[in-house]
């Protein structure tokens, strides 16, 4: 089968792991933290789909990357309202000004 | 073309076939779809009815469970769900945790005075036990994703129930952060574990022998990935961070149930999974990891439940420790583990849900928030105290209560498991396991230590009701039943597992 090498695939699906690794870690801001998880779940995507090439007749990994993203759309869709309610009553989404449970 | 063609109507007749190994499954989906269509209409009538409804699915999926006769045996369906022994008994375990949660609801003040959203609340347990079940049969990867984040999801939303305190609200975005963020890890990880192998089902052979030809770094790196998250369902380190938080802002009936459906799901999930990497020899370095992450859960839980004021706090850090001790249980390979660690969920359940009624109660009734308010409380009732240091000291592990049973099981198997195989981690397990459950008794001896030997308390004249008494005696029944006979258990257990009931 012609096209793209594996492994070209993998290093781009590794990089956009470690960058939305990276975004969770550094970042603040609670949307912006959902869209470094939102990396995180794609590069698991791109990883189903190179793989499920060797897998010609069921085609498991696609399948499994639709399914990845429908469940993904769901979690963004509650993680949204979480955050909207969250800044409803603490007029921030800053992740280090809700924090009154530890204390 | 022709292939696919036949391959498709193979299919269509495997779910004919087999859609009937899912009926507590789809049972439990009715009365979910039932219950929001219900929900939609303003009578009260109805509202009140609801968790009515929600309680008889509970109890239909749970008397189809106990009685059988639905389970396909050793063949999956679809290669996704195996409705075998051992997925029959976790189903029992789900639907009475969720009946038991539905009890607790009832009585809850906050719930009673909730004006919207009620009927959600009971429709959402449902779901969550639907997810349960499924985590405790399925053997493919996507299905473990998927069941997975039903489970997470409904969770998420049962955090915010009381959406208008910020304390729920707070809890509710730290659990989906990293509850979400675990997921994807998760994910990351089962993709490997599917290009290594070329297969999802995690208990066939093709899977087995996959991986024993693959890289050994990248199946313990993929592995460790995975695990992430199924530790994130179960509380144990390094994802623990949620559990202090969410047991703080969540009502009280959702966090007894976080603290076991999620982790007996989570332990049987885990127990399915680990089955290929039973050889010593070939997966020495995941061994290992999991041997870690069971040391690492026992110390952390143990030893930060000891410096909490609050007793949502406290019993947060215990769960966690609980989920350490069964970590442990899952390492003893070669050993009849399944058994014990069932044992111990079974036990788990009724003193999470026991202890758990109790700080409902003195919330509601006695406004306790922190430590010190239960002072003189078990002298002033003494019915209710004694009820408490029942399930105190059955958490700690002492006799006669079950949760000495339980803990007695899980370590004589990891000392056999050491035995035959001569694993120093496994002793070391051995000894801290051991030496945390002395730790243990420190910080839950300062409960029935203010209940009974500190100050006065403050009112003689509250009433509590008969119902809660009933039910704080109901839970307490099977911790001393199961102390003095647990064979009972245990040989229903081993026929059910063998499908011979």
């Amino acid at each position: 089968m012609e096209g793209v090498p594996l492994e070209h695939i993998l290093i781009l699906s590794a990089l956009l792991f470690s960058l939305g690794v990276l975004a969770v870690i550094t970042k603040r801001h609670a949307v912006v933290v959902l869209m470094g998880i939102e990396l995180i779940f794609n590069a698991a995507n791109l990883n189903l789909v190179a793989f499920s090439r060797f897998d010609p007749l069921l085609l498991q990994g696609q399948l499994f990357s639709l399914f990845v993203m429908v469940v993904a759309a769901a979690e963004a869709a509650v993680a949204l309202a979480i955050v909207l309610r969250v800044y409803q009553l603490f007029k921030t989404a800053n992740l280090n000004q809700v924090n009154h449970l530890s204390k | 073309m022709n292939e696919q063609a036949v391959y498709l109507s193979e299919t269509i007749d495997a779910i004919v076939a087999g859609a009937g190994s899912l009926l507590p499954e789809l049972l439990l989906a009715i009365f979910f779809l039932l219950l929001v269509t219900l929900d939609l209409f303003k009578s009260p009538t109805i509202k009140r009815l609801l968790p009515w409804l929600a309680l008889s699915g509970l109890f239909a999926s749970l008397l189809l469970q106990i009685l059988g006769g639905y389970t396909s045996g050793d063949e999956p369906f679809l290669n996704l769900l195996l409705s075998d022994g051992l997925a029959r008994y976790a189903g029992i375990l789900f639907s009475t945790a969720g009946i038991f949660t539905i009890l607790l609801s009832l009585q809850n003040r906050p719930l009673e005075r909730l004006q919207q959203g009620k009927g959600e609340y009971y429709a959402l347990i449902l779901m969550l036990v639907l997810g349960l079940n499924l985590m405790g049969k399925s053997v493919n990867l996507l299905m473990v994703f998927l069941a997975i984040e039903t489970v997470s999801i409904a969770s998420y939303i049962l955090t915010l129930t009381l959406k208008h305190e910020k304390r729920a609200v707070e809890a509710g975005l730290k659990y989906i952060l990293y509850g979400a963020l675990s997921a994807g890890v998760m994910l990351y990880g089962m993709s490997f574990f599917y290009g290594l192998t070329g297969t999802l089902n995690y208990s066939s052979e093709v899977f087995r022998i996959g991986l024993l030809q693959a890289n050994t770094l990248l199946v313990t790196v993929a592995a460790v990935l995975v695990f992430a998250g199924f530790f994130f369902k179960i509380s144990a380190a390094p994802f623990h961070f949620w559990v202090s938080d969410v047991y703080q802002g969540a009502p009280l009936p959702v966090v007894a149930l976080f603290s076991t459906g999620p982790k007996m799901a989570g332990i049987i999930v885990i127990l399915r999974f680990v089955k290929p990497f039973e050889n010593q020899l070939a997966y020495a370095d995941v061994q290992l990891f999991l041997g870690i992450a069971a040391i690492a859960t026992l110390v952390i839980g143990n030893f930060t439940a000891l410096w909490q004021n609050t007793p949502r706090r406290l019993l947060a850090y215990s769960s966690v420790s609980h989920a350490g001790f069964l970590l442990t249980g899952l390492l003893a390979f070669n050993t009849d583990y399944t058994v014990s660690v069932l044992f111990y969920l079974t036990v788990l359940l009724f003193m999470n849900f026991g202890i758990f009624l109790f700080l409902q109660l003195s919330e509601n009734t006695f406004k306790v928030q922190k430590l010190e308010d239960f002072a003189g409380l078990g002298r002033a009732y003494p019915f209710i105290g004694v009820m408490a240091l029942l399930y105190l000291l059955s958490l700690t592990g002492l006799p006669p209560l079950a949760g000495f049973m339980g803990k007695l099981l899980i370590f004589s198997n990891v000392w056999e498991a050491y035995t035959l195989g001569g694993n120093t981690l496994l002793l070391t397990l051995l000894i801290i396991g051991v030496l945390l459950t002395g730790v243990a008794l420190f910080y839950y001896i300062k409960i029935p230590y203010y209940l009974f030997f500190k100050g006065n308390f403050r009112e003689e004249n509250l009433v509590t009701s008969l119902s809660d008494k009933l039910l704080l005696a109901l839970f307490a029944l099977p911790l001393l039943v199961l102390f003095f006979k647990p064979d009972l258990l245990l040989n229903w257990m081993k026929q059910l597992l063998a499908q011979t009931l």
